[in-house]
């Protein structure tokens, strides 16, 4: 078999119009369609109010007893945030924040201001936990929830490091990386989260963004909303009211 | 004379490797394991969200106590805890099982009040706090007796 210069030449060029055109009629439309339409869509938020928190703790405690979440381990905390009048931020979370708080120990004429901040796992529509996952083991449902499954969680913790809130922690009783559900359980089940049913004073809400006569979608209109960490791009759809360029 | 035998061999082996390859996947990916839309967001296994909706539910909400304590129910309506749910005091109603109904009442009747009414700084000014105990009762002129608490003076239900 002959094999010259021209022929190698003239093959290599039909081949590349071949696979160029392939590609450009069969895949490259549904390649850009993944990317762009995921079928996922955020449906539901969560809306803090920093304002009228007043740091009882009884979400966290509802939220460990709802979840059985193992003793010193986190789905949901409470931040206190003491701004002094020198500048310097002091936080704290004893338990977090689940037994309550003491008295700060400064005099009160050195305090600027003083909040708390509740915190949770703000499922965000774009996941870093999620993308770095290699087993497939957390997700984003078709509405807007990042779960685990723990059958497939092999507890390698890369999600706990990519999340930039530190929602996520290792269960040390199941040894998967664990963080809150929005009580996905009970949402299915028509109720809603543990934390916002016993929260005493209205400041956590959680619901459907497009519903009307949601409490989330009256916020939204009514108050304007900052986000955690906004600069990170995993825009969360967990959204504070009042929140201060201190807290992060 | 050529022979094939030895690529005969590999190509069999292959075939082996490849087969056997495709039946241990069968029996380790579970069936709802795949792509449900992203690649990057929703690559999982469907059945995990069922499992987890599946879960049972602790919390059971006011309107589920109201059932048996009516009374108690249409008190806290009324007052200025209207707000709260019977759970945020006396805990989940899971304690509630075995006919023990004891185990959900209020075993401190100052502590359980002044986890929220204790005087914070955080805490908005407009929520109604107090620096102690103590100091409440003397600060309205009242005797403090050994065995005073909250809910001498305010029925806890509606308090005000």
């Amino acid at each position: 078999m002959k094999h010259d210069r021209r022929e190698f030449i003239k093959k290599a060029g039909w081949t590349f119009i071949g696979s160029g055109l392939y590609i450009n009629l069969f895949t490259l439309d549904k390649a850009l369609a993944g990317s762009t339409c995921t079928g996922i869509r955020n449906l539901y938020a969560f809306i803090v109010n920093t304002e009228t928190c007043i740091g009882c703790g009884k979400c966290v405690e509802a939220c460990r007893v709802e979840n059985n979440v193992p003793p010193e381990n986190y789905r949901t905390w409470v931040e206190r945030y003491t701004i002094l009048q020198d500048g310097s931020v002091e936080v704290d979370s004893p338990h977090g924040g689940e037994k309550g708080f003491e008295p700060v120990p400064f005099k009160k004429t050195s305090i600027q201001k003083s909040f708390f901040v509740p915190k949770l796992c703000n499922h965000c529509k774009e996941p870093n936990c999620v993308q770095v996952c290699p087993v497939g083991a957390t997700y984003v449902t078709d509405d807007g929830f990042v779960l685990i499954d723990e059958k497939r969680c092999i507890g390698c913790s890369y999600c706990m490091m990519a999340c930039p809130y530190s929602a996520r922690f290792m269960n040390p009783v199941t040894h998967t990386a664990d963080k809150c559900t929005w009580c996905y359980h009970r949402i299915r089940q028509g109720k809603t989260t543990a934390c916002v049913e016993v929260c005493p004073v209205g400041a956590r809400l959680f619901g459907r963004v497009d519903d009307p006569d949601g409490p989330i979608a009256k916020l939204l209109k009514a108050k304007r909303l900052q986000v955690l960490k906004p600069e990170t791009g995993n825009e969360p759809m967990v959204l504070y009211v009042g929140l201060d360029k201190e807290v992060c | 004379m050529k022979t094939y035998d030895h690529i005969i061999r590999f190509a069999l082996l292959i075939i082996v490797v490849i087969v056997g390859f495709c039946i241990v996947r069968t029996y380790m990916v579970p069936e709802s394991f795949g792509n449900h839309g992203s690649y990057t967001y929703a690559y999982y296994r469907a059945d995990s969200k069922i499992e987890q909706a599946a879960r049972t539910v602790v919390y059971q909400g006011t309107e589920h106590c109201t059932a048996c304590h009516a009374p108690q129910a249409a008190d806290l309506a009324e007052g200025t805890h209207a707000a709260l749910d019977c759970e945020s005091c006396h805990g989940s109603f899971k304690a509630h099982n075995n006919n023990t109904p004891d185990r959900m009442a209020i075993s401190d009747p100052i502590d359980t009040c002044m986890v929220c009414h204790e005087g914070l700084n955080a805490r908005p000014s407009e929520f109604p706090q107090i620096s102690s105990f103590a100091a409440h009762v003397t600060d309205l002129e009242e005797t403090l007796q050994p065995d005073m608490n909250c809910a001498t003076c305010h029925d806890p239900h509606m308090p005000m």
